[in-house]
């Protein structure tokens, strides 16, 4: 059966290990000159005194190919889903070639061996993919400094897209039983399910953790970027909470209010700042003397974050996340045409 | 008798639908068997719960002894031609026998490559760009060269033209002559199954009509043409399975196992065509013809 199978995949296997090729070539010519530019320049730049320059020029270097590999790294589960998935069953279904297949072979064998081969082909492929993508992207990584951007990316986490793509193309096949509805399908419940994992699961899939700093945002009247008050600024801030002197929250950024405004003054009874009080010892509005004040008003900021500590743990557990669905799926693919698709 | 396909009862139910309802028949061993009905009266649907496509809402089904969803073991014993006869239009005439080979452990390729040679059919050629005709012989051959016991074919001749429609019932009759395979055919084309089956079955909203030896359903009907008559006057053994009537003529289809001696009577054999529509335009109770004479199934 696995032999039918690939007789039946071979185009597409093809075309999939021709498009890796092309990849791997493109990176392999690039990749060298990436790491060479980041040894000779950034590598050594802090001794220069000049870091901003060197890399700015490797990041000029990099960041067209980066975008690129980036939409690739990010549509290719979605490709596998819709052209490897969705027709699996569908295809059979509308052609009526099912009457031949499951009457050569039984369905749950047919079923199971295509759902294995082709589950683990497009592991394989996205696995591969963001291999040679991460390798390229070390240097480009090292400098940004933000590794959580790139997060579903790079490692391990597309492995997991591309299989549970795979198997809900599968599914809406199964179910829908034509193949260009249970490609859309497909892809929007694709789309969706990565939304809502990344925006909903990924900040909590590990408790994150919480620090709570001075607010630098009203003395510097301008929002200083969430990342830089982070203990580590490869840590990824998910929220940041601008507290009173209670520990009630007040704001956001270390802003105050919806707007981020605040109210102060300086009068004959030094400094005040409206809602919070005063402070009688300072009689100027620079910044240091803000600063003074909001830290005497008790006025702080509470980071909620992802230490860059749990990158690899978040990345284990999403990738758990998205191959325990697409086992369920498959589970229920295996029952569906087995009992209900008679 | 053995039977090859039992049913007892047997319905399938979709939503409210009833696609085929309290059919209860039993096909005999060794045997080219012809199911005959119309669009619409169950034959697909039998089929499919007899090769396990389908499962059966009410009632039960035994093919070779088996339950049809009973395995592997279950399906290598049977040979499946669906109807339109489906192929892999992207896959060559040669991968569909690698197919074959792959998929089955009693895969006779030496069958299968002379049946290919013998159609005059190019191994390369992709299986979409087949002719109707090629390609339910291609589909015959995969089904022949699993050496199955039965072969099920579902209106495989419907959509060919006369010559391959030909063509197609002589391979079948060479297949069944040098294997003894049991064969099951559906068809609505009477003609085509006069030619190859010897035993028929007619199946009128799932319900079977008649069936019986080919011969014997011929050697036991007759048309009656004579003076107008009542036909509660006819011979109780005399069954009218279609009648009418002019002013002064009153023709019946009559089966009767028994010589018709009213020499009032122009008796005249029927074709199998005239059988089969007299059953088709007239349904009643499921009629079992045997050499013995009439008999109710069940």
């Amino acid at each position: 059966m696995i032999r039918f199978t690939w007789m039946q995949f071979r185009v597409l296997g093809w075309l999939a290990l021709g498009g890796l090729t092309i990849v791997a070539i493109v990176l392999a010519v690039t990749g060298p000159h990436l790491v060479h530019l980041y040894d000779t320049t950034v590598a050594n730049c802090s001794a220069h005194g000049d870091c901003s320059a060197a890399t700015t020029s490797l990041i000029n270097y990099g960041d067209k190919l980066g975008i690129v590999l980036k939409v690739v790294v990010e549509i290719v589960p979605a490709l596998i889903g819709l052209f490897w998935g969705a027709p699996l069953v569908a295809r059979e279904l509308e052609t009526g070639t099912y009457r031949l297949a499951w009457t050569q072979i039984t369905r749950t064998r047919w079923m199971a061996t295509k759902l294995g081969f082709l589950g683990l082909m497009s592991m394989t492929v996205a696995g591969l993919l963001s291999l040679m993508v991460s390798w390229w992207s070390s240097p480009l990584d090292r400098v940004r400094m933000t590794p959580f951007t790139s997060f579903d990316q790079r490692g391990l986490v597309p492995i997991g897209y591309a299989a549970f793509a795979f198997v809900l193309g599968v599914t809406a096949g199964v179910l829908i039983r034509r193949t260009l509805p249970a490609m859309a399908t497909a892809l929007g419940g694709f789309a969706a399910a990565r939304l809502v994992v990344a925006h909903w699961g990924r900040p909590y899939l590990i408790s994150p953790l919480k620090v709570t700093i001075p607010d630098s945002t009203i003395a510097n009247s301008g929002m200083s970027p969430a990342s830089a008050l982070a203990p580590d600024p490869r840590d990824w801030v998910i929220s940041n909470q601008t507290i009173n002197a209670k520990g009630n929250v007040i704001g956001q950024f270390g802003g105050v209010g919806p707007n981020g405004n605040v109210d102060l003054s300086v009068g004959s009874r030094g400094m005040t700042i409206k809602g919070f009080g005063s402070c009688p010892t300072v009689h100027t509005d620079t910044p240091q003397a803000v600063q003074r004040c909001t830290n005497h008003l008790g006025i702080r900021e509470v980071l909620t974050y992802q230490p860059i500590s749990h990158y690899w743990a978040l990345q284990w557990t999403e990738l758990a996340i998205f191959l325990g669905a697409a086992a369920i799926l498959s589970g229920f693919c295996l029952w569906w045409v087995r009992r209900r698709l008679t | 008798m053995t039977a090859i396909i039992e049913t007892n009862e047997l319905g399938k139910q979709y939503g409210r639908k009833w696609a085929l309802r309290d059919c209860t028949l039993a096909i005999p061993e060794g045997k080219v068997v012809g199911l005959v009905g119309p669009n619409g009266a169950g034959k697909t649907t039998l089929l499919h719960l007899a090769v396990g496509l389908l499962r059966a809402s009410v009632g039960s089904i035994t093919v070779l002894g088996g339950r049809p969803d009973d395995g592997p073991a279950q399906l290598a014993k049977i040979g499946f031609v669906a109807q339109d006869t489906p192929t892999y239009a992207r896959l060559s005439v040669a991968k569909h026998l690698r197919m074959g080979a792959y998929l089955h452990k009693g895969w006779d390729n030496e069958l299968a490559k002379h049946r290919i040679d013998q159609l005059d059919l190019d191994p390369r050629q992709k299986a979409g760009s087949l002719s109707g005709g090629q390609r339910a012989q291609l589909a015959l051959t995969l089904a022949v060269a699993t050496r199955p016991e039965l072969l099920l074919l579902d209106e495989p001749v419907a959509s060919l033209d006369p010559l391959a429609r030909r063509e197609f019932l002589q391979s079948l009759m060479e297949i069944v002559a040098n294997d003894g395979v049991s064969v099951l055919l559906s068809s609505h084309l009477v003609a085509d199954l006069e030619r190859v089956c010897d035993y028929l079955i007619i199946l009128i909203a799932s319900h079977v009509q008649l069936s019986g030896e080919m011969t014997e359903l011929l050697g036991s009907h007759w048309r009656l043409t004579g003076p107008r008559r009542d036909p509660a006057s006819l011979p109780s053994d005399q069954e009218v399975i279609e009648e009418s009537h002019t002013d002064k003529q009153s023709t019946f289809l009559v089966c009767t196992n028994q010589p018709i001696l009213d020499p009032a009577w122009a008796v005249k054999p029927v074709t199998l065509e005239d059988l089969v529509l007299a059953y088709m335009s007239n349904p009643r109770r499921p009629v079992h013809v045997r050499a013995a004479g009439l008999g109710v199934v069940r």
